[in-house]
């Protein structure tokens, strides 16, 4: 946490990952996130838990609106290579959308 | 609200299929102005909620549901003359067409119901599933109307693929894995349940339930969705989570505008893997896990209440993430309770002190 990474142009990012991102905003706000990381959603009745950096991210993109510059806020907060966070992020989203079946 | 006096039915409570009549009862119990009276009626003298002293004031045997026959409604008014019961909420899905069909005797009687007519429960019969599912807007499972076991040994060449789900034409479901277990299935069945069988593609997914009480004009009152989080062997819910689940909603609301549903509801559906959504079957009935519906805010069987006797029924979002679990445990009763059950066929309770 807390390294800052230069800013990345959001077109050196996979296109597939500015399109995971296209969450509908209703969809994320149903979800109820609790502090520790358990995730309820009231439309399907499913529950999972986020580890602690799921959880932030699953907070920023509830934000509204989700921030233009939301990759690179990440990349300044976290110690992360600009690769490395553009698996990790592919990785969660993917695995959120299936959770959200959208 | 006055003082009313409400005859349940279905106090059956086996653990593995629990019948709704004890959780209307607790509902009815809970309810913020009910100090009406409770008559339980059930079929069984060993049903536990014939001993449970919290639910009800009197309990009473009756003879099994066939309301044409003379003998059940002889007991039904030997009971309400006792009694006095001026509303009844039958519970099991094998009473409504005989209620139905006599709502003239039982008006006459001074006895309130609030239950779907019989072209209604024509209409949700499990062998009309797929004229259901269109009014719905829903796909439904495919479903074979079977009176024949040998349809197992040719189903397969008519591209019927196991898993598939025998099911009562009233009650009772069975997942089967061949045309032996099928054929096993069918015939235990309909030795308890009668004809037609009906047999249904099973559907792999999670199970989505709906609750609501419809008030005969096309309009659901105080919906509450759940998903079941943990069944019995017998598939019934044994936990569950409320929801509000958009899908399932709409086509309810579509199949009490076509339906003009009147009366208290269930609507079973199944979400697959890729998130379509299918029919399962409408319950007229509230379901056994009814007790929800205080859970999450709400009070549908006093609901029903209040639309059988005249009063403004309120509307109440169902509150989400509630979760209920099912328990088994022990009540004790003396030998002579349950000799007033079997000898009388009926007996009451002190509840001055409760």
């Amino acid at each position: 946490m807390t390294q800052t990474n230069p800013p990345v142009e959001p077109a050196a990012f996979d296109p597939k990952l500015h399109e995971l991102l296209q969450l509908p905003h209703k969809t994320l706000q149903r979800l109820a996130v609790s502090a520790n990381g358990f995730v309820f959603d009231p439309a399907t009745g499913q529950s999972y838990m986020c580890n602690e950096t799921g959880l932030d991210i699953l907070q920023r993109m509830q934000a509204a609106p989700m921030p233009e510059d939301f990759i690179n806020n990440l990349l300044h907060d976290y110690a992360v290579s600009p690769r490395n966070l553009e698996r990790d992020l592919l990785e969660f989203l993917g695995s959120l959308r299936e959770h959200l079946g959208v | 609200m006055p003082q009313h006096t409400v005859a349940v039915t279905g106090l059956n409570a086996r653990p593995d299929n629990p019948g709704p009549g004890l959780a209307v009862v607790r509902c009815l119990r809970e309810a913020a102005g009910f100090n009406g009276r409770i008559i339980g009626l059930s079929y069984d003298a060993l049903d536990p909620g014939m001993y449970l002293e919290n639910y009800c004031d009197a309990v009473y045997l009756l003879p099994y549901p066939s309301i044409s026959s003379m003998e059940y409604l002889e007991r039904l008014r030997e009971i309400h003359a006792r009694e006095q019961f001026s509303y009844l909420i039958p519970c099991l899905d094998v009473e409504l067409p005989g209620f139905s069909r006599a709502q003239g005797i039982l008006k006459e009687l001074g006895i309130h119901t609030f239950i779907p007519t019989n072209e209604q429960l024509r209409m949700r019969n499990k062998d009309n599933l797929e004229q259901l599912g269109k009014l719905a807007g829903m796909q439904t499972p495919r479903t074979a109307v079977v009176t024949r076991w040998e349809f197992f040994q040719q189903c397969e060449k008519k591209h019927w693929r196991f898993p598939l789900v025998v099911k009562g034409i009233f009650y009772d479901a069975k997942i089967v894995d061949n045309p032996r277990e099928a054929e096993e299935a069918f015939h235990a069945i309909a030795a308890q349940w009668g004809f037609p069988v009906i047999v249904q593609e099973l559907i792999k997914g999670q199970e989505y339930n709906l609750t609501a009480v419809g008030d005969g004009r096309g309009h659901l009152y105080n919906p509450v969705m759940m998903k079941k989080l943990a069944t019995t062997d017998k598939g019934k819910a044994w936990a569950g989570v409320s929801i509000e689940d958009e899908t399932l909603l709409t086509a309810s609301n579509k199949l009490a505008a076509e339906l003009k549903w009147r009366g208290p509801l269930e609507v079973e559906v199944m979400r697959d893997t890729e998130g379509n959504y299918f029919l399962i079957e409408i319950n007229p009935r509230f379901p056994a896990w009814i007790y929800l519906s205080v859970g999450t805010g709400g009070n549908l069987p006093m609901n029903l209440l209040q639309l059988m006797s005249d009063t403004a029924v309120a509307t109440v979002a169902a509150q989400t993430g509630k979760l209920y679990i099912r328990y088994a445990t022990e009540t004790i009763a003396s030998i002579s309770q349950f000799e007033s059950l079997v000898v009388d066929g009926g007996m009451a309770f002190d509840r001055r002190n409760i």
